[in-house]
């Protein structure tokens, strides 16, 4: 399962400058990713009708919402701010990449550290690691999350 | 099939650019506009882009 959640992460992330914003970011992720589709499918069928709304755990994830009109901007602007998202989350170790394939996923922590055959608490440090390295390096570059659409990066950036 | 067939379709590439916001327009009741039709249109004539988009419809009406 682990392999399987890598795989579909790594496939949204390689078309992510196809997102355009005419959805939200997981209805597109979705529809562009077959492997996705059924690691959501499979998840479902393992939680057996799992409602994630009365068992959440942790901070709560923002769904991203669908991007205005306007919002994609400057395609240069967008581009930029995508190619140093990719990079970011590049840097990151594959089970960091997981655990927030899981957040976006809207997965609770503990359904995350089970399909990955972790410790109960261990994706809460995972994903707060991933968070840390993702600020730390869009500050490198230059890049506050006020620069970037909350459809594009919310799920990766959620305090 | 070939009834339907109209001289400028959208292809499957196409289809699948806009059918998540073809999917949060149905499933919220929202009209459609030009492209939007056009992945309907899509939808009644390939197995392939159908099958995905009723996957797809599926998930998003779970998470509702």
């Amino acid at each position: 399962m682990e392999d399987f959640t890598q795989d579909a992460l790594l496939r949204v992330l390689a078309q992510l400058d196809r997102f355009g914003g005419r959805s939200k970011f997981t209805t597109w992720a979705h529809a562009h990713c077959r492997e996705y589709r059924l690691y959501r499918i499979a998840t479902q069928t393992l939680a057996g009708g799992f409602n994630r709304r009365s068992h959440r755990r942790g901070q709560k994830l923002h769904e991203p919402e669908s991007m205005p009109d306007n919002a994609a901007g400057d395609d240069e602007e967008r581009g930029r701010l995508i190619a140093a998202l990719r990079r970011a989350v590049g840097e990151l170790t594959d089970k960091q990449r997981a655990v927030i394939l899981g957040e976006l996923r809207d997965l609770p922590f503990d359904q995350i550290s089970k399909l990955l055959g972790m410790k109960r608490n261990a994706p809460y440090k995972l994903v707060h690691d991933a968070r840390v390295a993702l600020k730390r390096h869009q500050a490198a570059v230059g890049i506050s999350a006020e620069d970037i659409p909350p459809s594009e990066i919310t799920h990766l950036t959620t305090n | 099939m070939v009834g339907l067939t109209r001289d400028r379709e959208f292809d499957c590439s196409e289809c699948l650019q806009h059918v998540g916001q073809f999917a949060e327009h149905q499933l919220a009741g929202l009209p459609l506009n030009e492209a939007l039709i056009s992945v309907g249109h899509r939808l009644t004539l390939c197995p392939e882009c159908r099958e995905d988009y009723l996957a797809l419809k599926k998930i998003l009406r779970d998470d509702r």
